[in-house]
């Protein structure tokens, strides 16, 4: 897999009212078919101020439809990019990632850019469905062979239920675990019972406890730059080469913060393909991918 | 009975065997959970001489009790909450996000042109009054050496000189410093408030009075806004904190203002509480139970500060345990080691008789 090597940073605003002005020149983009051009225009002209909204087609294969370009098509190369804004809503996880990293792809020789994306409070949550390794940049699940022939470190969120941890873990046979918790929280306030319902996962897998990353729900920068700095550090060398692979968990900062550092880290996502990223009617912040001259 | 046993069943059927022995009936599943976090946790208490372990010392501890009274006591031990080293810089690491917070959220001059202009001046402001911050250590373990190189390695420009590492400095030490426009004052944990602010023979008294009595010149003459930032508070240590901060600002500080950021909120232990954890219910189980022992615990004077230690220091209801000692804002039972009582978790007093 490819390493994303860029100059990007990301930043994190919270709250529904930027402190920033939208440039007349941004754009909205909306990512067919998981999401409605008339639907996406409003909403990012209600939220955000952002009149301009194209049309693109997701640059998952399976999902592109015809006539509709993906962001490749939306993106000049090597010029000075518009603002893009992203809204999450609608969007399954794994082609929100695929999306991003196919901007970071293609902006790579341009001089200046910036993807704005909108995180929403958590929609309705759908029952716990079987979770399949995707791979970010190919925008496609792993195929057995690839499967097989990768060592995966897994960083999967806690805040998950025991079961669906459980058979994602068979699934994935990882070697080795980093466990995601929330701290601080209430739910650590009142004890260790996250660690209980987990006692299975940690304890057949030989999870040291020295192994959990404890990540702040309310400082995505915080939570983002230590999951990237981790994922980033796993040898990539050799004849065994580690691929991180991350199972994002609620809130909604955190799991925009978790899945973001998967995509900067080149990494991968272990998720139910279809499972939908935040997508409740409130927005609660934005983040900005941006690239400088 | 326990030939063919793999080893961990068979460590479950000793220590179930253990606890039953002192009549207490647990489930398989009760004390496998209970080993998982002996192993993973509070088996690490620095206090621990070599080879010690939790649940050596679970047996110990409850044959302190009487029989009738051992049921109870495992109310106590389900609601442990050890929080280890890992856990500790993850909260220091959260302050020092919460140090950021505070500067931001006061009335910086950001550039609105974009969002990237946003970012832009929004970072170069903050490293800038970063930089002429004060990050002042309230108690002798707050993970200070690891809050100050994770500090510097986030912000560059922070010197040496922006750490000081005890608030109990010579008056003429202070006088030294650089200039600063903020003061951060670090703490470990505020179980109670009251080592930090408390009225006393109608005087104030505690950390924060000290800290003015020594700095408060300095702080003036900077015109330094102060923040409290401990890494672990109460809700009651919250409550008792905002109660007595008004009337002190009013006749004691002079026209500082404090602001209080905990990262960590912990409340009464759901044992000993009716009313979500808000305050002390003395009608619970494990209440009676620390009205029960209490005459086999010494109270010194430190203690009668806090009216005693029956719920914990300051009525904090907290069960609370950090890997390097156990606050006395957590109840008496689980720590002191009084009149031949045999601690769970053994703390070392801060200060002496």
């Amino acid at each position: 897999m490819s390493r994303m090597t860029s100059d990007l940073s990301v930043a994190f605003v919270t709250g529904n009212h930027f402190p920033f002005d939208i440039s007349p020149d941004d754009v909205g983009l909306s990512i067919s078919p998981h999401q409605e051009l008339p639907v996406a225009s409003r909403s990012m002209g209600d939220v955000i101020g952002v009149h301009r909204v194209l049309p693109a087609g997701c640059v998952v294969s399976r999902h592109s439809s015809p006539g509709a370009s993906s962001i490749d098509g939306l993106v000049p190369r090597g010029s000075r990019v518009p603002g893009m804004w992203l809204d999450s809503k609608g969007l399954p996880s794994v082609c929100l990632a695929s999306n991003i990293a196919r901007w970071i792809q293609m902006t790579q020789g341009s001089p200046a850019a910036m993807l704005s994306l909108l995180i929403r409070e958590p929609g309705e949550e759908k029952s716990i469905q079987e979770a399949s390794a995707w791979r970010i940049d190919a925008a496609r699940t792993f195929s057995p062979r690839e499967k097989n022939a990768k060592s995966f470190i897994w960083y999967p969120a806690l805040s998950r239920s025991a079961e669906f941890l459980r058979a994602a873990g068979n699934e994935l046979n990882p070697v080795d675990i980093f466990p995601l918790v929330e701290l601080p929280s209430e739910e650590a306030a009142r004890g260790d019972s996250l660690l209980l319902r987990h006692r299975n996962l940690l304890q057949s897998y030989r999870v040291r406890t020295e192994r959990i990353i404890y990540l702040p729900a309310d400082k995505p920068r915080v939570a983002y730059s230590v999951l990237l700095g981790s994922a980033r550090a796993l040898p990539r060398a050799g004849s065994a080469p580690r691929e991180g692979i991350v199972t994002p968990g609620l809130p909604s900062f955190l799991y925009m913060a978790e899945v973001l550092s998967a995509v900067l880290s080149g990494g991968a996502l272990m998720i139910p393909s279809d499972e939908v990223a935040p997508s409740g009617a409130e927005v609660e912040g934005v983040a900005i991918l941006a690239r400088r001259p | 009975m326990r030939t063919g046993l793999t080893p961990e069943s068979r460590e479950i059927a000793v220590f179930q065997n253990d606890l039953r022995d002192l009549g207490v009936g647990t489930t398989k599943e009760a004390v496998r959970n209970l080993l998982f976090l002996a192993e993973r946790k509070y088996n690490r208490y620095d206090l621990y001489a070599p080879g010690e372990t939790f649940p050596q010392r679970l047996v110990d501890w409850l044959s302190n009790f009487d029989a009738v009274d051992r049921n109870a006591a495992m109310d106590v031990v389900r609601e442990l909450r050890f929080f280890n080293q890992n856990e500790m810089r993850a909260l220091a690491a959260a302050t020092l996000q919460n140090v950021v917070t505070a500067i931001q959220s006061d009335g910086m001059s950001l550039s609105r042109a974009s969002a990237i202009s946003y970012m832009d001046t929004l970072q170069s402001q903050t490293e800038m009054a970063v930089a002429d911050s004060l990050f002042i250590a309230m108690a002798d373990d707050v993970l200070f050496d690891f809050f100050r190189r994770n500090a510097q390695r986030q912000f560059p420009v922070l010197r040496r000189g922006n750490f000081v590492e005890y608030y109990k400095l010579n008056p003429e030490d202070v006088s030294d410093l650089e200039e600063y426009s903020r003061v951060f004052l670090l703490d470990q944990i505020s179980g109670s408030s009251l080592s930090f602010l408390r009225r006393e023979d109608e005087n104030w008294k505690g950390k924060l009075p000290t800290f003015f009595e020594i700095w408060g010149g300095h702080v003036k003459s900077n015109e330094a806004k102060v923040h409290y930032l401990p890494f672990i508070m109460s809700t009651v240590a919250e409550r008792t904190l905002s109660s007595n901060l008004d009337p002190w600002n009013a006749s004691a500080n002079s026209g500082n203002s404090i602001t209080v950021t905990p990262t960590q909120m912990v409340p009464v232990a759901s044992c000993l509480s009716t009313d979500g954890g808000s305050s002390v219910d003395e009608t619970t189980r494990v209440a009676s139970l620390c009205d029960k022992y209490y005459h086999l615990f010494k109270e010194n004077i430190h203690h009668k500060v806090g009216g005693g230690c029956k719920y914990g220091f300051g009525s904090a209801g907290l069960i609370l345990v950090l890997y390097t000692n156990c606050p006395n804002d957590s109840l008496y039972l689980i720590w002191h080691k009084n009149n031949g009582w045999r601690p769970l978790f053994e703390r070392v007093e801060h200060h002496r008789e």
